[in-house]
């Protein structure tokens, strides 16, 4: 009995230590929240909130970029010497956000992507920053980040990466359909979603593969980054909080849903055939097996840092645009960083704000994962810019306008949008297919839906 | 260090509840032994439940848990005038209706076969026992893959036997009987084992009994084998009924609920009520409102079987 009561307590004392061990997850320089006072002369510590894993590339680049900017020794305004302190949390940074909202001690910066700015600019989680920013520094950026960062007027938010996107081609496969390279899409003189499709049509003629790889396996978040760009280049836009189905029923943006149709619909095919790629490859374009695919710029990198099959036979054309229209919205977003209403000096955490968001900043990220720098100093001046696709792809970021909805029901709007664009995929299986009526029953549930 | 030493002397009398007499040394022995569960159960399960039950009562937003108002049943009139809602529970009672059957039909028949076969027993034991082992997001991940469209394995096949291909997970009028078939696939394993041991607590003398009384196999089987596993059935019923009911991540991982809602679950609607849309408040009303009729459900059919007076 003597053991048994022992072993009782050993397993209820191992049981307390394991619980009492389950912290946050420890930072570079600690998990904690706070931000320190500076003395005179003394340090002052910025701490960051940071969505990945400091295994992961990305984290690793934000670790070298905390370090880096450690070294340079900047000073704040009263003369301490301003530090950056990490803490990585992945995909738990929003359980642990939440939590300290209930505990209080948000650090001074967190992670948020760029379609959750609204969200937590609603929610009073950030603050604006355009007034502590120095000079200039805001220009720096490209406009799909100042756009997606602003809210009600005011900058929140301010992103070092962007993930431009548009049209892949295979060339070969084209011009054994008879295109010549001045046939191919320009900024200047982009296709449509027609010419895509016709291309299509040759190419099944002259006995090439015809398949366009949609990339809709992202899930509603990837419908949402590779075909808002569908609305906003007819000309509709996606409203605002409690007024979306007003906006997305406009014939605009119905007409730049439709563009999607005829990838779906199965005139001129056989009953096992598609317009569009449906198999699980996910390198099916760049393995050279289909003629198009609507991606970001990891494939180019893929191609160009690799042995790709297709390697000096492929290019990029521009997002195709809207019969009619010369609006240009193309594929965008990403993670970002924003200053948290619990930070002390919203000063010195913009200066580390925009030493993270920065030039450097977007080149290390770029070098370790393949997102876009967003400062445009460097995007001019890096090599990897100045031609091939990487310069096309460059080119589209800069001209793109537009940027993902902001809104504060984000994640239902993506999801309902989402839930359209399957709906259309499905025209061949549901009954009574009405692409207007889909629209207005799941937009009536994002404006009903509580903010 | 004796338990003696830390406990007064006085701890070890006797003490009587009821008619019951109790020592006291071993009750504090056995509560010190279900202590870390009960902490635990307290921690994980109880607070919980009672955070959610507060929750339900307000418009808690997971970006705004500081600033949470009470809105009385607002939560509740919402979840039923919801059209998701009457879609999910639309799609888990066919889920349930569908996967219970197949799967409580597979784990017995798997573990009356297992129960006469004496070659490889060990071998077919482990082979249908290792798709429990493996994590769900695995398996789901693994199907989908054999599901695809395009390049799938079994579509592949049905193309080479003369078929036409078809959607399966990406079809709406079929993703959720694909889902129903790879969870009775990966859960009938663990039920089958359940069976298996009750199978083997029948005395043999019944079945010597039946046989020289000439009964035919599958009236031994009506009349002794299903007669003593009763108890055993009703708990696999019950446990997979609940399981069924909570059905979750096969639909997020392949279906993401789509196509067209057509695989959204009640279980993953809490889910992205919740933490998706981090509309905690309504999330709860749901989820206290589903815990409601899983139990109503259980206790309903515990009381239909008659679960409670077999031993």
């Amino acid at each position: 009995m003597a053991n048994k009561s022992k072993s009782a307590l050993l397993f209820l004392l191992g049981g307390l230590m394991s619980l009492a061990s389950c912290g946050p997850t420890s930072g570079v320089g600690g998990g904690g929240a706070s931000t320190s006072e500076p003395g005179p002369g003394g340090n002052k510590i910025i701490t960051v909130w940071v969505h990945k894993n400091e295994n992961e590339d990305e984290g690793k680049v934000y670790k070298q970029i905390q370090n880096n900017f450690n070294a340079l020794g900047l000073k704040t305004a009263s003369g301490a010497t301003l530090r950056m302190s990490m803490s990585f949390y992945g995909s738990t940074l929003e359980t642990k956000i939440s939590g300290s909202l209930m505990t209080g001690g948000l650090p001074d910066i967190i992670a948020v992507d760029s379609s959750d700015v609204a969200s937590k600019v609603y929610s009073e989680i950030i603050v604006p920053i355009e007034d502590a920013l120095e000079e200039g520094v805001a220009d720096s950026y490209v406009t799909s980040v100042t756009e997606a960062g602003t809210i009600d007027g005011h900058l929140y938010w301010l992103s070092g990466m962007e993930a431009p996107g548009g049209l892949y081609y295979n060339k070969t496969m084209l011009r054994a359909a008879g295109y010549t390279d001045a046939d191919f899409g320009t900024l200047e003189n982009r296709w449509t979603w027609d010419d895509v499709h016709e291309a299509q049509v040759r190419l099944k003629a002259a006995g090439q593969p015809y398949q366009i790889a949609l990339n809709e396996g992202f899930g509603s978040d990837g419908y949402m980054y590779l075909y808002s760009s569908l609305v906003y280049n007819a000309g509709g836009d996606f409203g605002s909080d409690d007024h979306v189905e007003e906006a997305l029923t406009s014939p605009e943006a119905l007409a730049g849903m439709r563009d999607l149709e005829q990838f779906y619909e199965t005139d001129g095919l056989a009953s096992n055939e598609t317009w569009f790629y449906n198999g699980t490859a996910s390198n099916a374009f760049t393995a050279g097996t289909i003629p198009f695919q609507i991606h970001g710029p990891w494939d180019a990198r893929v191609i160009e840092k690799g042995s790709s099959a297709i390697k000096g036979n492929y290019g990029i054309m521009p997002y195709p645009a809207h019969e009619g229209s010369d609006e240009f919205s193309s594929p965008c977003g990403s993670f970002g960083f924003a200053v948290t209403k619990d930070s002390s000096d919203v000063a010195a955490a913009c200066q580390a704000l925009a030493y993270l968001t920065g030039g450097e900043a977007g080149e290390l990220m770029y070098n370790a994962i393949g997102t876009f720098p967003t400062n445009q100093a460097k995007l001019d001046s890096m090599a990897d810019f100045q031609n091939g696709v990487m310069k096309d792809l460059k080119d589209y970021l800069v001209a793109n306008d537009y940027t993902r909805p902001r809104q504060a029901k984000y994640p239902r709007l993506k999801d309902a949008y989402g839930e359209v664009l399957s709906y259309m995929r499905n025209m061949n299986i549901v009954s009574n297919y009405d692409l207007e009526a889909k629209v207005r029953e799941e937009m009536r549930d994002v404006d009903n839906a509580r903010a | 260090m004796q338990i003696e030493s830390i406990l007064p002397a006085r701890s070890f009398a006797r003490f009587k509840i009821g008619r019951t007499e109790y020592n006291t040394k071993e009750s504090v022995s056995g509560i010190l032994f279900a202590l870390p569960c009960i902490v635990l159960s307290i921690i994980f399960v109880f607070l919980p439940i009672f955070i959610s039950l507060m929750y339900a009562f307000t418009d808690a937003n997971m970006l705004r848990l500081d600033r949470v108002t009470f809105v009385g049943l607002e939560n509740f009139a919402r979840a039923f005038e919801d059209p998701d809602i009457v879609n999910a529970l639309r799609n888990t009672a066919i889920f349930v209706a569908c996967v219970t059957p197949l799967q409580f039909g597979a784990s017995l028949g798997l573990a009356v076969l297992l129960n006469r076969v004496r070659h490889c027993n060990t071998f077919l034991r482990w082979a249908f026992f290792i798709p429990v082992m493996l994590s769900l997001a695995v398996t789901s991940m693994l199907w989908m893959n054999l599901l695809n469209v395009q390049e799938g394995l079994i579509n592949t096949f049905i193309e080479i036997l003369g078929g036409e291909r078809q959607g399966f997970l990406e079809d709406p009028t079929q993703a959720l009987y694909c889902i129903v078939f790879i969870s009775a696939w990966q859960g009938a394993g663990y039920q089958m084992l359940i069976f298996l041991s009750a199978l083997q607590n029948i005395p043999k003398d019944l079945y010597e009994a039946a046989s020289i009384d000439q009964a035919s196999k599958w009236q031994q089987f009506i009349h002794i084998t299903l007669p003593s596993i009763k108890p055993t059935m009703v708990f696999v019923l019950i446990t997979m009924l609940i399981g069924a009911f909570r059905i979750c991540i096969q639909p997020m991982v392949m279906t993401g609920g789509g196509p067209l809602g057509s695989t959204m679950t009640m279980s993953y609607y809490i889910y992205k009520t919740g933490i998706d849309y981090r509309d905690v408040g309504y999330s709860s009303a749901i989820a206290l409102l589903y815990t409601f009729l899983i139990a109503t459900v259980s206790l309903g059919l515990r009381k239909l079987l008659g679960g409670d007076n077999q031993k």
